[in-house]
């Protein structure tokens, strides 16, 4: 083989990793748990120390000690601990699923009056952050949900939704339970 | 003029009034409701965010009377027999001293393993004890239209569904447990497809192990292929064949309760179809991805189920346990956004035999049928309902519970070699 043909040979060689390198190199992966889309709210959100809950004159009020989350508002109500974290982990990794507006508009058409849920979550760090959650979207799927320091109106997860349902009908009014309390489970 | 005792009476009336009013009223149902969209308010804490999906496409609701549902006797008396030597580990990712029965009767939902007692019980419920044979079903899958029919995109007919469980046997011998070097909690196997014509053969097997440090064993056989593929555990959440359904949503959650981080969310009312009164399944006449059933009141236990492997489909399950049944009517899945994706429901029916008729089995217990599941996916507006058993086999009583070999329960059957042999 002559020197010219071992020339040619490295630049087609040189010529496909060039052509590798720029077009058909995969794209870096994204890492596990990384979210596709922008998170709703800030990260350093992250470690929360109280939730506050409000919604159609009612508040729950929920604080986070060393044994995990603790109702002090309404006192005595025995919301299990773990569907606070469940909302408030929802509420915080909910990713936005999309704008639908910038908040000029009637935000009554979102729900994002005075029948919405207002919730602020205190963390360890940082300022504490409000949202307004409004209704469902007409598919059923997600809910419209604004954040302080941000005028725009967003799709965030249903699930979030559904936590704040639970956590509120958990609250005693005077519930007529389905079948005898006191009946002997499994037959 | 009035007297003062007749202003006081006027008093209390009012202050009791204000009492009323001061307390928000909770929607509620009675027997013989017929609930659908216009007046769904009357169900609003009684569904799920799916359910109410669907009711608000058509999915028509009767409300019946709630009935007690007993355990079988042999399970009641290995309960009553068992349950106070079964522990949970302190990761709570396996049980020790299990034999048989009901693991945790008694939950306390101040225990910080409640989640996972209540998983634990639901993976060794009463459904299905020794073994269980489904045959002749068919499924359909397609688009759904908001109250009107589904367009059907595939029809699929299957031959068989079969488990054999290795552990907690109480009919069938050997009991309580089978000669077991491999440590099988179950096997499992859904094969032969018989339609459509292009997925002929296609099958799939798998093994559960009773320690959680051991994933399942999974094949999927694809005859045009003539290969058998492995599954990974995270692969169970995939949606197979253009259907809507995945392994790990049979029965509404069938994954083993050590693969997900699991949270107790409360406890609730809620309705489930448990005693339907049609066998085979009746679809609604418009709306036909719905069956046309009876719904009663229920109270169950809520349960947030996230997985441990990050390849799963789902963000996750929100799964509604029974509190008295140890079953789940339905169960509401979301993406990883949080968003609304799919629900699974069970159409279910507590009844010693399938319908009367001659040489139908007669149990000594009520059982529970499944004759029907729908699950939809509503980012897609999609849906799969099966039919179990098939209206195309009249007289085909579809569940066989506990016959071991009398219905082709051997272990044989559950090998990749008869996979392979059925498919040709």
């Amino acid at each position: 083989m002559s020197w010219r043909q071992v020339l040619v040979l490295y630049a087609v060689l040189a010529a496909l990793g060039a052509e590798y390198w720029l077009r058909e190199r995969r794209p870096v992966e994204r890492p596990p748990g990384q979210p596709a889309r922008e998170r709703f709210l800030p990260p350093q959100t992250g470690d929360l120390r109280e939730v506050r809950l409000r919604r159609a004159g009612r508040t729950v009020v929920s604080r986070r000690d060393a044994d995990g989350w603790v109702v002090v508002e309404p006192a005595g109500t025995a919301i299990p601990p773990d569907l606070i974290e469940a909302f408030a982990t929802a509420l915080t990794g909910a990713e936005e699923i999309a704008r639908v507006g910038d908040g000029q508009g009637d935000l009554r058409t979102f729900g994002l009056d005075e029948r919405a849920a207002q919730v602020e979550i205190i963390a360890e760090r940082g300022d504490p952050v409000s949202v307004t959650i409004g209704e469902t979207n007409p598919t059923g799927t997600a809910v419209y949900a604004r954040r302080s320091g941000s005028p725009a109106v967003v799709l965030i997860g249903r699930n979030v939704r559904y936590y704040e349902d639970l956590i509120f009908q958990a609250l005693p009014s005077g519930h007529v339970p389905a079948a005898d309390v006191d009946a002997p489970i499994g037959g | 003029m009035a007297s003062p005792r007749w202003w006081l009476t006027l008093a209390g009336v009012a202050l009791l009034s204000l009492g009323i009013r001061g307390t928000p009223a909770r929607a509620d149902v009675v027997p013989g409701d017929k609930i659908n969209e216009q007046n769904m308010d009357k169900l609003k804490d009684l569904i799920s965010p799916g359910m109410e999906w669907v009711i608000k496409h058509g999915w028509p609701i009767t409300i019946t009377e709630t009935k007690r549902i007993e355990f079988p006797q042999a399970y009641k008396e290995a309960t009553e027999k068992y349950s106070g030597q079964v522990k949970l580990t302190a990761d709570g990712l396996n049980l020790v001293n299990y034999v048989a029965g009901l693991p945790f009767p008694n939950v306390d939902t101040k225990d910080p393993q409640v989640a996972m007692k209540i998983m634990w019980n639901w993976g060794y419920t009463h459904l299905t004890t020794d073994d269980v044979d489904l045959r002749n079903f068919d499924a359909d899958t397609g688009a759904v239209a908001d109250h009107g029919p589904l367009t059907v995109e595939r029809h699929f007919l299957l031959d068989h569904f079969r488990r054999l469980f290795w552990t907690g046997r109480l009919y069938v011998d050997p009991k309580p447990e089978k000669p077991n070097p491999n440590g099988y909690r179950a096997q499992q196997g859904l094969y032969p497809v018989l339609e459509p014509f292009d997925l002929k053969g296609v099958g799939a097997l798998g093994n559960r192990y009773t320690s959680s440090e051991k994933q399942d064993d999974s094949w999927l056989y694809l005859p045009s292929l003539r290969r058998v593929r492995r599954l990974s555990t995270a692969q169970r959440s995939d949606a197979l064949f253009g259907q809507d359904t995945d392994v790990d949503s049979y029965y509404g959650y069938s994954g083993h309760p050590a693969w997900m981080d699991f949270k107790f969310l409360g406890e609730r009312d809620l309705i489930s179809c448990y005693h339907a009164q049609h066998y085979p399944v009746k679809w609604h006449d418009k709306v036909d991805w719905a069956f046309d059933d009876v719904w009663e009141k229920r109270k169950v236990y809520v349960i947030e189920g996230i997985s441990k492997l990050p390849q799963y489909a789902y963000g996750k399950r929100v799964i509604f346990v029974d509190k008295e049944a140890w079953v789940i009517p339905f169960s509401d899945i979301y993406d990883r956004s949080g968003e609304l994706w799919k629900i699974w429901i069970n159409d279910m029916s507590f009844r010693k035999k399938a319908f009367e008729g001659a040489n139908v089995i007669d149990y000594p217990d009520e059982m529970g049928f499944i004759p029907a599941i729908v699950m939809v996916d509503m980012q897609l507006e999609h849906a799969t309902k099966a039919s179990l058993p098939s209206h195309r086999f009249p007289g085909e009583q579809g569940w066989y519970f506990n016959q071991g070999e009398k219905a082709g329960i051997t272990d044989d059957w559950f090998t990749v070699a008869a996979l392979v042999n059925a498919g040709h």
